[in-house]
């Protein structure tokens, strides 16, 4: 394609694109490796003292630890919640899986606040305050949305007519179910869980209106942080939130077909 | 003066090579068929005319202009797609004037020249009604009027028809013919069915592995195949393995078998070529020249003719029977099989 | 949620019916048990609380009145959620005018580039809206890069801050959602039919005119859809504009928040809580209507 001003012009709207969404990536990772605690961008000068102080700090490891489990859990049990729900809706069409769904999709629009709210007075009434599990299951009904969609549009790609060519070569329900729903549903089970991971890490209304005084999260302890004056030991944490992120999508963009996932059903050539 | 000259035009796709130094010339008007096997290349060439992909090397020239750097937005050949690419936001009217609006012509322009097309393919009032409720058979004339409406200088094909049921395929293709005819404009369309290609082409275009194979009118073609791959794709043939003896004999086999066509390939292996329904079966022996025999593997009676294998020197031949002159042997009867000379073609290979 | 399609149902006879049911009741029960516990007793639970009586100290005791609701019926609740509104629109808006075009593009680039921009996309929703907000502090604060080069420019005099004001909550919320959107655009936009733009290009039209002809208009609903969706997140957004904007730029959340967190009125945040779920019902109702109707007159 010979250069012309429409091509330029694509390339710096791109460019521009990229450059406002890596922003404040930029930003958070240069004031980690800030020599000084002036929260100053570019940095005057690098060192890695804050990497020494979190990594140092017991508050700091015992938040990043409590987040890695509640989002681990999290992400567990809300794609063990849609997988049914939405392998129901693919085989049998059930009206009550659609229903579930339905109201799974609802909670994930709804503004996070009411969402707290609603969940924090659950807890409350239920006396059962301040514990662990209380952010593990909210935020697993709040993200339940993710997995749904993800799910669903993993079976939607599940071509058809494989499980009937294996009905037709005697393949019961459970046989179809090991030989080609699930292999095709891998990699969609597996970037569901890694979505869900990823949101719950970060989320930060839901989680301290429901245990917040108790279960401190990273984005919880960092909020915190932010309130009583700053510390670069945050932007720490959330260098390591990105890395893990980014890991995370990398290796499944290695393992399966990423723009597959993302919803792209015509093929797509080098 | 040729309308449309394609000069060593070639295309490549890293190490693949999709058109391999393709030269044409097509005279105004011409009713050209790009035919050949998926993958060998007519498509890609197609596209090249069009503008949608750039040559890697070679021109094109229209009217003697090289239009070769010229976008596909600046040549404006009409195109129809395989896909039909209707716009499905877009009313009848709205589709097969979108060339016109973009053009900055006035509505009561648009209508007229929308009416004037949508009689020409057939389709008249329909100017309103929205793409999802056509027909199949409506979709590809609105495509067709779309792609004419803005008086194109050549108008492209690309396996418009492969969609369609057969008997309504074979309405399009005469339909299409007798627009072409009546409008004179140079088209070009692009296909892997050969009936398709004999039946409304002036000329047509062999392609295989990105070379023109043989181009010529559809008779000279089907009855002078340039080469092997040619007489494999054209009609159905048979292709028996020879060994040159002289300017006027083969061996088949143990069988020599005099043809006569001149030119033959210098001595050695060679195919020859000869039509299904050029052969002569029989019951008994003949006792004339070019003369083999074996037993029948296959007898199908397909209502307008009868088509019969025979088992000879270990390749089956194939030969096409009228009714009225089958006499009604069946499997495992011995057969005699007699090839006209004049109707052999020996080819390289 | 996509619609999926119906397997040819074969004539089932009764058995495999009823081991069916069986079947789908063991799939569903626990999902059904965990959202019902989850998501429906605590609805309920929030509405009964807005029309519950407020006891001092963030408790309340049974009852039914509506005196929150009543104090909704002021002007400060109807200027805070006009100016959600307000914030949602505009934000929506800039979102998936940049958004759109950035999504269409990107489906169109060799698989290795795609690549590339999903990882990079999917790899910065990693980053939580607590140091997102953050870095726009700093980005925006007088002593940053951005203040400095504005000033250097002349559009930005010495010494004033970039926030907090509305444009820095808009920016951050443009932020926040854009990765999203451009993945919400990426399956419809993926899915064009590329003849459909050759199409146009043999008839004259030029990259841009296809774009603004074909794609937009063929990408209709799906731009709705979207515009609606970022509408419907950024109304409840909490942070962003708690941090980067002044009081008069707080938004409903926040309210809703203060009512229950600060103010210890918990009755009165689930009345704040149950309008603004009612309100967006309502517009999305009101927005379906609108959509049907217009396809019903094309």
């Amino acid at each position: 394609m010979k250069p012309d001003a429409g091509a330029l012009a694509r390339q710096g709207f791109l460019a521009l694109v990229a450059l406002f969404l890596a922003a404040p990536l930029i930003v958070v990772v240069a004031v980690s490796f800030n020599d000084t605690r002036r929260m100053s961008f570019p940095p005057t000068q690098v060192s890695l003292r804050w990497y020494e102080a979190f990594f140092g700090d017991d508050a700091w490891m015992a938040s990043l630890e409590r987040s890695l489990i509640i989002a681990a859990l999290a992400a567990a049990v809300a794609v063990l919640i849609a997988l049914p729900i939405t392998y129901a809706i693919w085989r049998y069409q059930a009206r009550a899986a659609k229903a579930l769904a339905g109201i799974g999709a609802a909670l994930f629009l709804i503004p996070g606040v009411v969402a707290a709210l609603m969940l924090s007075a659950f807890w409350g009434v239920t006396g059962h305050v301040g514990r662990l599990e209380n952010v593990v299951l909210s935020h697993a009904i709040v993200l339940l949305g993710i997995p749904l969609s993800l799910l669903s549009v993993g079976f939607s790609a599940i071509d058809r007519a494989q499980v009937e060519a294996a009905q037709t070569m005697g393949a019961r329900d459970s046989d179809a179910f090991r030989m080609v729903v699930r292999p095709a549903m891998t990699p969609y089970i597996l970037c569901a869980f890694v979505f869900v991971f990823v949101l719950s890490i970060n989320e930060y209304l839901i989680a301290y209106m429901v245990a917040g005084f108790t279960v401190q999260t990273l984005p919880i302890k960092i909020f915190a942080n932010m309130r009583q004056g700053y510390e670069p030991t945050m932007c720490v944490a959330a260098v390591i939130f990105m890395a893990l992120g980014f890991s995370a999508f990398i290796l499944m963009s290695r393992l399966a077909d990423l723009p597959r996932l993302m919803g792209r059903t015509r093929p797509l050539e080098a | 003066m040729f309308g449309l000259e394609l000069r060593d035009l070639t295309k490549t796709y890293g190490p693949q090579l999709a058109a391999d130094h393709v030269s044409l010339a097509i005279p105004h008007g011409e009713f050209v068929c790009f035919l050949g096997p998926s993958g060998c290349g007519k498509t890609t060439v197609l596209r090249m005319i069009a503008g949608l992909e750039t040559p890697s090397s070679g021109e094109i020239l229209l009217n003697g202009r090289d239009i070769t750097g010229q976008p596909a937005n600046a040549r404006q050949f009409g195109m129809v797609f395989q896909s039909l690419a209707l716009f499905p936001h877009l009313s009848v009217g709205e589709n097969v004037a979108f060339a016109l609006k973009l053009r900055g012509w006035d509505a009561r322009r648009r209508k007229a020249r929308v009416e004037e097309l949508l009689d020409l393919v057939r389709l008249p009032g329909l100017e309103k009604r929205a793409v999802s409720q056509l027909s199949g058979g409506q979709r590809q004339r609105v495509a067709i009027a779309r792609a004419l409406a803005q008086e194109p200088p050549v108008f492209l094909l690309d396996e418009p028809f492969s969609a369609l049921d057969a008997k309504l395929r074979e309405e399009m293709q005469s339909e299409l013919r007798l627009l072409q005819q009546r409008l004179k404009i140079t088209t070009i369309l692009v296909t892997h069915d050969q009936r398709e290609a004999m039946s409304m082409a002036d000329s047509i275009v062999v392609m295989g592995e990105g070379r023109i194979q043989q181009h010529g009118s559809p008779v000279s073609i089907y009855k002078q195949p340039a080469n092997r791959f040619v007489a494999d794709f054209i009609g159905a043939s048979n292709l028996l393995p020879v060994e040159v003896l002289d300017a006027h004999t083969v061996r088949y086999g143990a069988t020599p078998l005099k043809v006569g066509a001149t030119g033959l390939p210098a001595a050695g292996p060679a195919t020859l070529a000869i039509r299904p329904e050029d052969i002569l079966i029989s019951p008994a022996a003949g006792g004339g020249c070019n003369e083999v025999s074996g037993i029948i593997k296959l007898v199908r009676d397909m209502g307008a003719y009868v088509e019969v294998r025979v088992d000879c020197e270990g390749r089956d031949i194939l030969g096409v029977v009228q009714p009225r002159d089958w006499i009604g042997a069946a499997h495992g009867d011995l057969a005699h099989i007699r090839l006209p000379a004049e109707r052999c073609r020996v080819l390289a290979g | 949620m996509s619609a999926l399609e119906a397997p040819v149902p074969l004539a089932a006879p009764a058995e495999t019916r009823d081991r069916d049911r069986w079947v789908l009741t063991g799939l569903l029960a626990a999902p059904a048990l965990y959202i019902a516990l989850m998501a429906v007793v605590p609805a309920f639970l929030m509405v009964q609380i807005s029309l519950a009586h407020r006891d001092v100290g963030g408790l309340w005791s049974p009852g039914f009145e509506l005196t929150q609701y009543r104090q909704l019926a002021t002007p400060l609740f109807a200027r805070v959620m006009g100016f959600s509104l307000l914030l949602a629109a505009s934000g929506a808006a800039i979102c998936v005018a940049l958004a759109f075009p950035a999504a269409y593009f990107i489906t169109r680039m060799r698989r290795r580039a795609q690549v590339a921009w999903l990882v990079f996309l999917l790899g910065s929703l990693s980053l939580s809206e607590v140091l997102i907000v953050f870095a726009f502090q700093v980005l925006l604060s007088t002593s940053g890069t951005l203040a400095g080069a504005l000033t250097a420019v002349g559009l930005l005099e010495a010494g004033q801050s970039l926030y907090p004001n509305f444009a820095a909550v808009l920016t951050c919320l443009v932020y926040l959602l854009l990765p999203y959107v451009i993945l919400f655009f990426y399956p419809a936009l993926s899915q064009l039919d590329p003849e459909v733009e050759q199409a146009a290009a043999t008839m004259g039209a030029s990259r841009l005119a296809t774009f603004a002809a074909v794609v937009v208009p063929m990408m209709r609903g799906q731009i709705l859809t979207g515009v609606l969706l970022v509408i419907i997140f950024t109304f409840g957004s909490y942070l962003t504009p708690l941090v980067l904007g002044r009081p008069p730029q707080w938004t409903i959340a926040i309210h809703i928040n203060n009512a229950a967190m600060a103010a210890g009125n918990v009755p009165l945040a689930a009345a704040y809580a149950v309008a603004v779920v009612a309100f967006m019902v309502a517009l999305l109702a009101l927005t379906r209507r609108l959509s049907r109707r217009r396809e019903a007159a094309a």
